[in-house]
């Protein structure tokens, strides 16, 4: 489905077309409560994916085609969401991510990941995506895990492109040495 | 691990947890309360239209009641010319005006007051009551093209208005 005719299923549904809205709901409700589960916890996501719904059929904010796709507006309104949940020193992170540009840690540390089975994996990278900054887990959850474009990232994140690039790659680094880290709690060997 | 070791094992994570992330999504009574605000608002626009509708029916009927209204008093003054008269009138006979020898199909009367002192030039002066009233009321037959064919006059009466004599006059009955 085109953004042409998501935006016309847009204004279907705010006439209260029940059809129109289950085709953009059944499109967009999973992406929207992934995100909202990577950034506030799966307890929120169902709120968020309400919200973000519900002001896409309230009117809240018009969509033009002209300024993104229908996928980034609706992550924005969910962004709006997301920040009203996160703590006053998450939303801050993001403040602080504009100005500091610095990456701790060591990205060239060994990694744990060789050696855990799927579901271990699964565990682990997603604990480790939960400890990141938010910033950096915006980023992660966009570019990696919903495999949205750098320009529509960007736009959902409402920074530019070169921001999203190098938060997913502060992002990367970050996980790469906290699932490093967290070899000795997960109890698997280290195959270097 | 070499670096490329290390982001080819992050990548492999992500795109387990992606998969794994795959099958979630929002709880159903979020799709039922969902599609409950799209009936919701579905039924406020078609009562918002019926409203409208309602709305413009009210305004037209408000618009064209005074226009019958004025229309009504016309109408009534308005009749085919050999439709007789109300009871209790008096009227001359018609005289011709300036057109009255052009042929029309058909045509109708217009009752309207004009100056008494018409009633002179058509050699009715006396038909004026006692009262010397500045106006008296005209039966003017305007034919279908528009034209004033003829005039009469008419005078109400009642019991304190006596009938001038010696001109024409007609008791109108029913």
């Amino acid at each position: 489905m085109n953004d042409v005719d998501d935006a016309g299923l847009i204004a279907l549904a705010r006439r209260g077309d029940a059809v129109a809205f289950s085709e953009l709901f059944a499109s967009y409700e999973r992406p929207i409560f992934r995100y909202a589960a990577h950034m506030c916890g799966r307890d929120a996501a169902d709120d968020i994916v309400q919200e973000t719904f519900l002001a896409l059929l309230r009117g809240r904010g018009r969509y033009e085609p002209a300024r993104g796709t229908v996928a980034a507006y609706l992550f924005g309104i969910a962004r709006h969401c997301v920040l009203r949940r996160l703590s006053d020193i998450e939303v801050a992170a993001f403040e602080r991510d504009e100005r500091d540009g610095r990456m701790e840690g060591d990205p060239g540390a060994p990694s744990v990941l060789d050696d855990l089975s799927r579901q271990e994996t699964v565990q682990a990278v997603r604990a480790a995506i939960a400890t990141l900054p938010a910033p950096y887990r915006e980023a992660i959850v966009l570019c990696e895990l919903q495999d949205m474009a750098y320009a529509d990232a960007a736009a959902v994140a409402q920074c530019p492109v070169g921001t999203i690039r190098s938060r997913l790659h502060r992002a990367r680094a970050l996980l790469t040495m906290k699932l490093s880290a967290s070899e000795c709690g997960v109890g698997m060997r280290k195959s270097v | 691990m070499k670096d490329p070791q290390i982001r080819n094992a992050l990548d492999v994570g992500l795109r387990a947890v992606a998969e794994d992330d795959g099958p979630h999504g929002a709880s159903s009574a979020v799709g039922m309360r969902l599609m409950a605000e799209v009936h919701a608002i579905g039924a406020a626009r078609r009562r918002r239209v019926r409203l409208l509708s309602l709305g413009g029916a009210v305004l037209s009927l408000a618009l064209l009641i005074p226009v019958w209204w004025v229309r009504a008093p016309a109408e009534n003054t308005t009749r085919p010319v050999d439709e007789p008269l109300v009871a209790r009138e008096l009227v001359t006979e018609f005289f011709p005006l300036a057109y009255g020898n052009v042929p029309t199909r058909g045509g109708y009367v217009i009752r309207m007051q004009v100056p008494s002192s018409v009633l002179a030039r058509f050699g009715a002066a006396a038909f004026a009551d006692d009262r010397q009233s500045p106006h008296v009321q005209a039966d003017i037959v305007i034919g279908n093209d528009g034209l004033a064919r003829a005039v009469r006059f008419v005078r109400v009466i009642d019991d304190s208005s006596p009938v001038g004599a010696g001109h024409q006059e007609q008791e109108q009955t029913p």
